[in-house]
This record gives C-alpha cells, sequence and structure tokens, in this order.
C-alpha cells in the first residue's frame, strides 16, 4: 500500500541535503560570489561527518566535522576568489576535483579503503524514522529570509553582491562580508553533507546533488524559501524511486530511469518553467579596490 | 588641542602637498588646497587632470604617496572611506554608487545602521532621515527600490546619504553630468542652503557655466598640478578655460560648408517596445549626406534603443528604417554594415574593443568580413597588420605597436583608435555615439575635425549625445529625444541650449 | 627603429611572463605533494625514484601516451568551448552517449570498414551533439547557465546508457556482472597504427610494445588538435568564437550573431566530446559498457585550465595529466603513499595555475601601463 505519510516524511528527508546546499547557494551568491565548489564541500563534508563521528563516538562531532571540512574548502574558495580574483567558476571547478581527491586521499590514509569508509553507528538521532536535521531547513529559509531584510548582516552582505563598489564606499568591509558569505555557504554545506547519508562516506556519494542545489537555488530565484521550495519538488522526484512499486503510473518505468527523476524534473523546469531570475546585480564580478 | 585653531577657525579641510603616482602617470604632483565652513569650491579641469583622484585620497580610497590631510587644523591619516565618513567627509561620485535592489532607505543607512545587536532599527532611522529631508527640502519616498528612480532623485538618496551621516564636507564629483538644466538648477538650491549652513562643499566640474555660477573659489588643474586658484569675481569663462588647457582654446571650429545631398538614412514612424514599454515611439528622422544630424536629449530617453535600431542590433516593433531607398529592418548588423554604416559605439571599453586583444584585431572589428580580413572563412592577420598600423598612424593612436592588447591604451588614444578605424573604411552613414566621452581636449578636437571631414566629404553622421556644446558646434540639425520621441527639431540657425533644454525636459509648444 | 625592436622584445617577454603559469603551479603543486609525502612518513627520495621508475620505462612511456589520448580529446573539447566562454562540464555525458552511439552503430550496423569506422566516429560525434543539445537550447533562449544544465545531463545520461544497455542494447547473454552491449563488428573496430608510429619512433631508439592500444584514435587525437587550432587561430569563424567568449558585446557590436555562435560552439564542443570514449569502444574493449572510464570529462576541464585553452597546449597538458596518473600508480606500488594524493594533488595543481595566472596577468598589466605611460 502506499503510505502517504511515509512518502511526505521520507521526502522531506530527500530534499534536505538539495535544500541545505540551496541555502548554502543563497548566502554565497547573495554576497556576490558564484559557488559551484558546493559540490566540493558537500563531498567533503560527508566524508568528515563519518571521520568525526567515528573518531569521536558522536554524531554531533560528525556535524561539526561536517562543517569544518566545507568550510575549510569554502575559505579556499574565497581565497582564490575574493583575495586572488580568480573566475568563480574556474575556482569552484578546481575545488570540486580537489575534493574528489582529497577525500579518496583521505579515507585511504585514515581507514585504509579508498572508496568507502567502515559503517558509521553514529547517525543524528530520528524522528518520525528520518534524520531530524530534515526538520529544520524551511525553519531556516524563513530565518535566511529575516536575516538578509532585517539585520545590518543581512543588509550589507546583499549591497556586497549587488554593488560593491557603492559598499566599499560607503566604509563596508566588501571583502570581509564576501568571506562571510561563503563561509556560511561552508556552513550550510557541511549541514547539507550531514543530512545526506551519515551512515556511511563513499566515493563521489554525492552524485551530483550540489549542482542539483544551485538548479533550484536560480529556479527559486534566489529568494531562500522559493530554493527550499524548488528543491523539495527534486527531493520529491527523487523519493518517487522509493515507491514506484506502489504507484500505478511508475510501476513499469525501469528503476535505472526513475533515479534520474529529479535531474530531468530539474531540466524540464529551467526549460519550461523558468521566468525573469534576477540573480544579485553583481553575482560573479571580480571586485577589486579601485587602487589594485 | 591646537590654540591657534581656536582663536582663529582652521579651515574645515585643509590638503598640503598631496602627491600620487600610478604606474607610468603623476596623478597629482604636490597639490595643496583649502576649504573653508559655508564655502563652495569649484575644483575645475580636463578629464584626466587629477580631480577625482585627489578627491578619492580625501575620501580614502586612495592612499597619498605624499602630502598632508588636516581636518579643522588637526593632522589626519585617512586610511579609507570610513575613516573620512568620521571626520565628518563625504562624497558623491560621479557613477552613483547606489546598491539596486534596495530601497532608499536601506541605501541611505547602509555603512551606519542604526541597530539593536545587530538587528536593524528601521523605525529610528525613518525618523532621522525624514527630519534631513524636511530640513532640507528634499523628499523622496524611502521603500522604493532604488533602481526606479530618475536620475536626479538618486542624486538626491545620495546627498541624503552624506547628510545622514553628518557630513560637514561634502565631495560632488561631476554632480550635474547626468542632470537636465532644470535637474541642476534644483541641485543648486539645495546646495546653496546646505552652504547657508555651514557645510564646505567641493564641486567638481568641467562645465565653466555652472562652476561660475555656483562657486564662491575657483582651482584649476591641469596635469596634476594646480594652475591657479581665483575668486569667483575675478573668473571669466575664457580665463578658467585657458588655465585649463594651457593655451587658449580653440572655442570655434570651422564648420564647413557643404552642399546637403541625398537621404542616407531615413526612419519613419519606428517604433520600438521592450517588456510591454515603449521605449521608441513614432520617431520619424532623416540624415543626409554633408548633413550632421545631432541626437539630444536626457540619458535614458531611448537614446541606446534608437542607436540599436539603426545599427540593426534591434529590429523595430513597427515602422521603418531605411539606408538610402533600401528597407532595413529585416537586416541585422553586419548586413548593415556591409550597406556602408560605420559606428562609433556608445562605451569604447564594453562595445568597441576586445581589450584584452592585440590591436591588429580590433583594426578589423566589425570589418572582419571584408575580402581583405577573411577570405572563404579564413583569416588573412598581414592584411590586418596593415590596416592596423595605418589606423595608428593616420589618427595619431599613441601605442608601442600594434600587438599590445587594447587595453595598454589610455582612453583618449582607444577612443582615435575607434574613431580612425571607423572612418578609415569610409562608410557612407556614420553614427557617432559619445563621440568624445571622458577624452580630453586635444582628442576631442582632434575628433570634432574627424566628423567634420567626413561631412565635407558628404557622409552622413547621426550623432548622439549628451554634450550640448558638442552638438551645438557639429551639428546641422539638432533633434530631441524625449520619453522615445523626436519632440522637437532645430536647424543650426534657430537653435539656442535654453530652446533645447525645455524641449528635453518635456516641453511642448503652445 | 631600436625603440620599435626594444618594444617588441619587452612584449615578447611579457608573453613569456603571461604564459608560464602552468609551468609554476605545477612545480608548487610537486612541491606540496613531496611534503605531504614527507608528511605521511615516506621518503620524497624514494617516492620521486618510483615515479621515475614507472613512468619512464618502456611499457610506462607507451601507456602515457596511449592513455594520454582520451584525455587530449576531452581538453580539446573544453578548450574550444572555454575559448568562446562556455563551461562545458557536460563533456562527461556527452562523451559517455557519444561512447554508446558509437557502441551501438558499431554492433548493429552492417557495412564495409571503409564505412564501418568513419560510421562509427560520426555517430560517437552525433551522439555528443545530441547531448549537448539542450544545454545550448537553454543557454541560448533561457539564459540558463550551461554549468547547471550540462551537470543535470550528465546525471541523466549515466542513468540512459544504464538503461538501454540493460535493456534495448544488451549484449551478455543470461548474469553476468560485465554489462555490456553486442561486439563491434569486426568492419568497425579501429585499426592498429603500431607499425606507422614504431617506424618513426624507431628512430629514436623506441618502440611500443604490442600491448599497449596504438590505434586509430591517436590519429583522432591528432586531427582533433589540429583542426581545432586551425579553427580558433585561423578561421573567421574561430575569431568570432573567441570574440564571444572575451566580450559578447563587443561580438554584437562587431555584427556577430552572439546567440548563432554560442550555439555552434557548444556543437562543436559536444561532437569532439562524443569522440573521447572512441579508444576504448573501438579499439580496447570493442563493445560499449557503462563502466567505461569515468571522470574523463572534468580530467579535460582541468586539461584545458592548464593549457589555458590553447590547443597545442592541450597536448602537453593531456600528456601530463596521463604522467600523473602513472605517477599515482607508480606511488601505490612501490610505496605507502595512495594513489589518490595524485588526484588530490592534481585539483591543487588547476587551482594554483590559476591563482598564479591571475597574479601575473595583472603584474604584465600594470608593466604595459608603466611602459605606455612612458611613451605619451
Amino acid at each position: 500500500m502506499f503510505n502517504i505519510w511515509y512518502f511526505l516524511l521520507r521526502g522531506l528527508q530527500t530534499s534536505a541535503p538539495v535544500a541545505y546546499g540551496a541555502l548554502a547557494g543563497v548566502y554565497s551568491e547573495t554576497g556576490g560570489i558564484v559557488n559551484i565548489a558546493i559540490e566540493g564541500m558537500m563531498l567533503t563534508g560527508t566524508f568528515f561527518f563519518v571521520w568525526g563521528a567515528i573518531a569521536f563516538k558522536s554524531w554531533i562531532m560528525g556535524v561539526l566535522f561536517a562543517i569544518l571540512g566545507a568550510v575549510l574548502l569554502s575559505i579556499l574558495h574565497g581565497i582564490a576568489t575574493i583575495t586572488f580574483k580568480v573566475n568563480h567558476v574556474v575556482s569552484g571547478t578546481a575545488i570540486n576535483l580537489l575534493a574528489m581527491g582529497l577525500t579518496r586521499f583521505m579515507s585511504m590514509q585514515i581507514f585504509g579503503m579508498e572508496t568507502q569508509t567502515p559503517v558509521n553507528s553514529y547517525i543524528p538521532p530520528r524522528l518520525f524514522g528520518i534524520n531530524i536535521l530534515a526538520y529544520f531547513y524551511i525553519a531556516l529559509a524563513l530565518l535566511t529570509i529575516w536575516i538578509f531584510r532585517r539585520t545590518r548582516f543581512g543588509l550589507r552582505l546583499r549591497s556586497c553582491g549587488e554593488n560593491p563598489w557603492g559598499a566599499d564606499s560607503l566604509g563596508v568591509n566588501v571583502y570581509a562580508y564576501k568571506y562571510a558569505g561563503v563561509i556560511l555557504s561552508g556552513v550550510l554545506a557541511g549541514l547539507a553533507a550531514s543530512s545526506l547519508y551519515p551512515n556511511q562516506w563513499i566515493a563521489e556519494m554525492t552524485a551530483g546533488r550540489g549542482y542539483l542545489s544551485l538548479a533550484a537555488m536560480i529556479f527559486g530565484n534566489y529568494n531562500p524559501l522559493n530554493a527550499v521550495l524548488a528543491a523539495m519538488l527534486f527531493g520529491y522526484a527523487e523519493t518517487l524511486r522509493y515507491f514506484s512499486a506502489q504507484i500505478p503510473f511508475l510501476v513499469n518505468v525501469p528503476s535505472t530511469l526513475i533515479q534520474s527523476f529529479p535531474y530531468v524534473l530539474a531540466l524540464v523546469v529551467l526549460a519550461g518553467f523558468l521566468g525573469k531570475t534576477r540573480p544579485p546585480k553583481a553575482d560573479g564580478v571580480i571586485f577589486e579596490k579601485g587602487e589594485d | 588641542m591646537c590654540p591657534v585653531a581656536e582663536t582663529k577657525e582652521a579651515p574645515l579641510i585643509e590638503l598640503r602637498g598631496i602627491t600620487k603616482v600610478f604606474p607610468g602617470v603623476v596623478a597629482n604632483d604636490d597639490i595643496s588646497i583649502t576649504l573653508r565652513k559655508g564655502e563652495i569650491h569649484a575644483l575645475v579641469g580636463e578629464n584626466g587632470a587629477g580631480k577625482t583622484t585627489l578627491m578619492k585620497i580625501l575620501y580614502g580610497e586612495y592612499k597619498p604617496d605624499k602630502g598632508e590631510i588636516r581636518v579643522k587644523g588637526q593632522p589626519v591619516r585617512i586610511t579609507g572611506p570610513s575613516v573620512a565618513i568620521s571626520h565628518g567627509i563625504g562624497m558623491v561620485h560621479q557613477h552613483f554608487m547606489l546598491v539596486p535592489g534596495l530601497t532608499v532607505l536601506e541605501n541611505i543607512i547602509l555603512g551606519s545602521e542604526p541597530a539593536k545587536g545587530g538587528v536593524l532599527d528601521t523605525a529610528e532611522a525613518r525618523k532621522k532621515i525624514e527630519a534631513i529631508m524636511a530640513a532640507n527640502a528634499m523628499p523622496v519616498d524611502l521603500d522604493v527600490d532604488v533602481e526606479k528612480l530618475p536620475v536626479g532623485l538618486q542624486q538626491r538618496v545620495e546627498i541624503l546619504k552624506l547628510l545622514y551621516r553628518g557630513a560637514e564636507t561634502l565631495i560632488l564629483d561631476e554632480p550635474t553630468a547626468v542632470l537636465t538644466p532644470q535637474e541642476t538648477n534644483e541641485l543648486f538650491k539645495t546646495l546653496r542652503a546646505l552652504k547657508e549652513q555651514g557645510k564646505g562643499i567641493i564641486f567638481i566640474s568641467h562645465k565653466l557655466d555652472e562652476v561660475i555660477e555656483i562657486a564662491d573659489r575657483i582651482t584649476v588643474v591641469r596635469r596634476g598640478r594646480i594652475v591657479g586658484e581665483l575668486p569667483v569675481q575675478e573668473a571669466t569663462k575664457a580665463k578658467i578655460a585657458e588655465m585649463m588647457v594651457g593655451k587658449p582654446v580653440l572655442m570655434e571650429i570651422p564648420v564647413p560648408e557643404v552642399n546637403v545631398g541625398d537621404e542616407v538614412l531615413t526612419l519613419e514612424d519606428v517604433t520600438f517596445v521592450e517588456d510591454g514599454v515603449k521605449k521608441l515611439d513614432g520617431i520619424t528622422l532623416t540624415v543626409r549626406s554633408g548633413e550632421i544630424y545631432g541626437v539630444a536629449g536626457v540619458e535614458g530617453n531611448g537614446q541606446e534603443e534608437l542607436l540599436k535600431v539603426v545599427s540593426g542590433e534591434y529590429r523595430p516593433t513597427s515602422g521603418k528604417v531605411m539606408f538610402g531607398k533600401q528597407a532595413v529592418n529585416s537586416l541585422d548588423p553586419l548586413r548593415r554594415r556591409r550597406l556602408g554604416l560605420g559606428h562609433i559605439p556608445a562605451d569604447r571599453q564594453k562595445q568597441g574593443l576586445f581589450i584584452n586583444m592585440p590591436l591588429y584585431i580590433n583594426a578589423v572589428v566589425g570589418w572582419q568580413w571584408q575580402d581583405r580580413f577573411s577570405r572563404r572563412g579564413i583569416l588573412n592577420y598581414k592584411n590586418m597588420r596593415t590596416t592596423a598600423k595605418e589606423v595608428v598612424e593616420k589618427y595619431d593612436v599613441r601605442t608601442p605597436s600594434v600587438e599590445v592588447p587594447a587595453n595598454a591604451l589610455s582612453g583618449g588614444n582607444q577612443q582615435k583608435f575607434i574613431v580612425g578605424r571607423e572612418i578609415s573604411f569610409d562608410p557612407t552613414l556614420l553614427v557617432a555615439a559619445y563621440p568624445t566621452r571622458g577624452v580630453d581636449i586635444g582628442a576631442t578636437e582632434f575628433i570634432y575635425r574627424q566628423l567634420l571631414e567626413e561631412k565635407s566629404r558628404g557622409k552622413a553622421v547621426l550623432l548622439v549625445s549628451a554634450d550640448l556644446d558638442e552638438l551645438l558646434t557639429l551639428s546641422d540639425r539638432i533633434g530631441v529625444l524625449y520619453r522615445g520621441r523626436i519632440v522637437k527639431e532645430f536647424s543650426r540657425e534657430e537653435v539656442t541650449p535654453e530652446k533645447i533644454g525645455f524641449y528635453m525636459l518635456g516641453g511642448r509648444e503652445e | 627603429m631600436s625603440a620599435r625592436t626594444t618594444a617588441q622584445s619587452r612584449e615578447r617577454w611579457y608573453r613569456i611572463l603571461e604564459g608560464s603559469a602552468p609551468v609554476l603551479g605545477f612545480l608548487f603543486a610537486m612541491l606540496v605533494m613531496l611534503v605531504v609525502v614527507e608528511l605521511i612518513g615516506e621518503s620524497p627520495s624514494r617516492a620521486i625514484s618510483a615515479i621515475v621508475r614507472f613512468s619512464f620505462s618502456q611499457a610506462g612511456i607507451a601507456y602515457i601516451f596511449s592513455q594520454a589520448m582520451p584525455l587530449i580529446i576531452a581538453g580539446a573539447a573544453n578548450a574550444v568551448a572555454f575559448q568562446g566562454g562556455i563551461f562545458n562540464i557536460g563533456v562527461e555525458g556527452q562523451y559517455l552517449f557519444g561512447a554508446l552511439c558509437a557502441g551501438v552503430a558499431g554492433a548493429y550496423l552492417s557495412l564495409p570498414t571503409y564505412l564501418h569506422i568513419p560510421v562509427v566516429i560520426i555517430a560517437g560525434m552525433l551522439g555528443g551533439m545530441l547531448w549537448v543539445l539542450l544545454p545550448a537550447f537553454l543557454k541560448v533562449y533561457k539564459g540558463v547557465h550551461e554549468v547547471i544544465s550540462t551537470i543535470m545531463m550528465n546525471q541523466v545520461a549515466s542513468a540512459l546508457v544504464l538503461y538501454l544497455v540493460l535493456g534495448p542494447f544488451n549484449g551478455v547473454r543470461g548474469q553476468s556482472l560485465n554489462l555490456r552491449t553486442p561486439f563491434l563488428k569486426d568492419t568497425a573496430v579501429f585499426p592498429s597504427l603500431h607499425d606507422v608510429i614504431n617506424s618513426i619512433t624507431r628512430l629514436f631508439g623506441y618502440e611500443f610494445p604490442r600491448y599497449v592500444a596504438v590505434d586509430f584514435s591517436w590519429l583522432i587525437s591528432a586531427l582533433v588538435i589540429i583542426g581545432t587550432w586551425y579553427l580558433l587561430t585561423r578561421t573567421a569563424l574561430g575569431l568570432k568564437i573567441r570574440w564571444v567568449g572575451q566580450n559578447p558585446h563587443a561580438a554584437t557590436y562587431a555584427g556577430v550573431d552572439v546567440r548563432k555562435t554560442i550555439f555552434t560552439t557548444m556543437m562543436i564542443s559536444g561532437a569532439i566530446a562524443g569522440l573521447v570514449g572512441l579508444q576504448s569502444v573501438a579499439y580496447i574493449s570493442k563493445y560499449f559498457t557503462p563502466n567505461i572510464a569515468r571522470g574523463l570529462g572534468f580530467t579535460g576541464l582541468a586539461i584545458a585550465l592548464l593549457a589555458r585553452n590553447n590547443p597545442i597546449g592541450v597536448v602537453f597538458a593531456g600528456l601530463l595529466f596521463s604522467f600523473l596518473n602513472r605517477a599515482g600508480y607508480g606511488l601505490q606500488l612501490y610505496t605507502r603513499v595512495p594513489n589518490s594524493l595524485i588526484g588530490a594533488i592534481s585539483g591543487l595543481m588547476i587551482l594554483s595555475v590559476v591563482v598564479i595566472d591571475q597574479l601575473l596577468r595583472r603584474y604584465v598589466r600594470n608593466l604595459r601601463r608603466k611602459e605606455v605611460g612612458q611613451n605619451v
């Protein structure tokens, strides 16, 4: 029997990594830094989670480690794009390559296995059968909207993504806010990683979810809540595969194809339903102080 | 505390011996100026004379290599805009520094936000700003996206930003460049009121009439040095102009008498609609051979669209564009160039050049399709280099060679290169958009002569400019563009700046 | 006259300086690698000798060259795209789908050799082009960034080839772990080029062993490189591609149809990408399998970045990455350093190359400004 409640809960969990990832994108791009590196940050985060959880026998340490791993890469992305003014997409791509090698190398060094870790039993607690982290991202999106609209930090971060020269002329430390945006992006990528599959790390296990997060962010027109809702659209599409045997029109669709549903859906959405998006005006633009 | 400063009031701002060197250029060479309370001090000079650099040093955006800044008699080190702001110094940049996507209120408070524990206190900010707006008669709607305001109001927001921060010294860099004559009057009213309150204002301009009208004192800068300072009572236009350029300026360029020939460009009832907005609304005009047709108007009234409809980047929604007798509505820019269109673009860096590519490639931009540059899809670099060298030599472009990338050239030389390129291909119709924007007087005069030369050779020139003097000097006829319409057309004989200004603002014939 | 020649020699020096980032980045990454080797308790000199021993043996050199071929093609596919301002992260999916198409064309069609091989090649190219068609359309008409759309296409390609090889194009009877299409017909299999290549290399006292793939795909790689080099530097289309890549506004002003050029660029890139898997499909295994080596598209991206999108540079960068792969195995075999270190180091190398490149360009730009300042 198709259990609608179970489907809804399961979908909430499946959506979590993409939803946190989409928020990660929102923080970075609101500050004007295009962040393709979310994929690599999530991948590193997944490894660090398992490492931290096993080493300290605690899922909380797992989450902290996941955040640490993702943040380290986000700082690297910041150094390349903000301090050294490298093209954002180029830096992000290089970091993704780095993450793929780095996680394998660390897994080999720490666990003696290159493409997977041992099973980790220190996973976040479950509430109604799903990862407890899956209950927070909608609230986090609302909190983010509040931060952007109502706090000094949010106002300044937005100004750096829209017109960094203007912000600079008013004494706002543009470089610092851009770093803050990217680093927060890393924190959220760490949460995305913690909500993905904390039982074990497997090489390249993020399988493009970081990029899917960016698609959700674009579809949500850079608005935190809409980005999360778009992520949930993709997440529920992915959830269908667990239920395909119970859903009449999916029974005969091979499972290999159902796997690609969220990606196909993302393409369909981008092709057919994407209205005019308004990215921050200086998103991806290299900011230089006048004299450099 | 310095006793002298208290007894005899020290000037608001003193700059002493400021020197600033950029790679290859001395931007400021031992400059000293002062600004007193309740004074409007104009800084005039050509583009590139070093005025903006000096002000950016005062505002903390550049570090001086030498020299001292004193605020109210106290030496200070201004290491960044926030330090300048804390010393009561504020600056309105030539290109506005407003943040799109933020409301007027957010723009005003940005960087000096009243907040409790990081949470914005917008109620308090609103109260404070409303008080300032009331005191200075400068109302603006605080809750609209600043992007949506007209330029005059955007500038008002910029000034409110300074007043909100309690600025006593206001630096305005070319504030009137983007304003209509009437908006300028409004601005001047505001400035006089601020002066009455004891603010000091530094006013940067190269429009001499305005300077004489508004300033108390005038300092002239040339090539990074001060060439003189005089009270406004002693100033005349001719005197300032002479100081600016160092030699008597040729105020009148001889305009050749040319017999006007056939229509080269005709627009018939051209309308262009974008996102439901009529950017061009029933434009009808003709440019004939041997004639320069000037288009006047406040920027943003359809100039960009007009240029693109003529160049072929946009297709008109309705109406007819004709080159000679041929309708070209459906022809793309390339095909129009094949019919003899030359085009000096509005933005040389963004449109006219590939700044990272060598000059010999830039020499054929727009003309790359000619047989001598590419035959059956294969490029001929030898001919490109030859052409580039011709342009460089004939149009006096200062460059070490044609192998260097375009970004190695100064702005004026880039512009001369583009003008030379477009003319050297011998077009029958030359579209010139803001041909001397950001170019020094020497190069400006050179470019004027080239355009007039084209006219005497029987070419048709469509000149779009924001500079009324330029339009009046060069044009045989002038059309005034307002909200996408040519609201009035003047011949050279009947035109005056006042008449143009009246129509630029949407005035109508009674 | 002498002023002109010094200006020219100075310009040449600037070019060299601007172009030296890949070398410096490589050296930096190698330095970091040796430090890491030291840190994990292995001796750097042992590591170096392991790399040299394993990479520069007769077999080592042969494998480096042979395995560089798909990398060079993937690098060229990315370089063309980059030159046109496009990030084709979808080379991955494009070669996967292209390889499937080539495999199917080779297995199911019956043609004489002189037709069958070209058909297999064209099938690969068409497969790659088909897989970039939607992203190209989205880019041109919807403004969807190609990084997002091509990544999605990669995921879809993975699922689709699996489905197709499980279903309609399954070449395995009964149960088998090695999922694959049917074997290619003999007429579709690439010929070996051992004799031709060895007749040249013998002059230098070297011979490629028979067990290393020296095949028709070498010729394809060479043609791809010469073709992209010629396209980008000698043709009007190439100039348009570079213009659009550098500044679409200026390209529009110059009368270039920017959308059409972007579309063309993506199609060319996709067609080249479709060739990446051919060595595996049409020579080494003689069938298509979803287990075909993955990640070449991403390595190709790194190669293009390292080569600064210069097709000739792609050859060297491709060989370098092939060498790094080999070096990784050498380390794994003879020392306690795992193979994956090389993967991490390549990522770091790309990052340092782009950072150094940026710094050098700025430095040279300032030098040029100074020079022009003096001249005026």
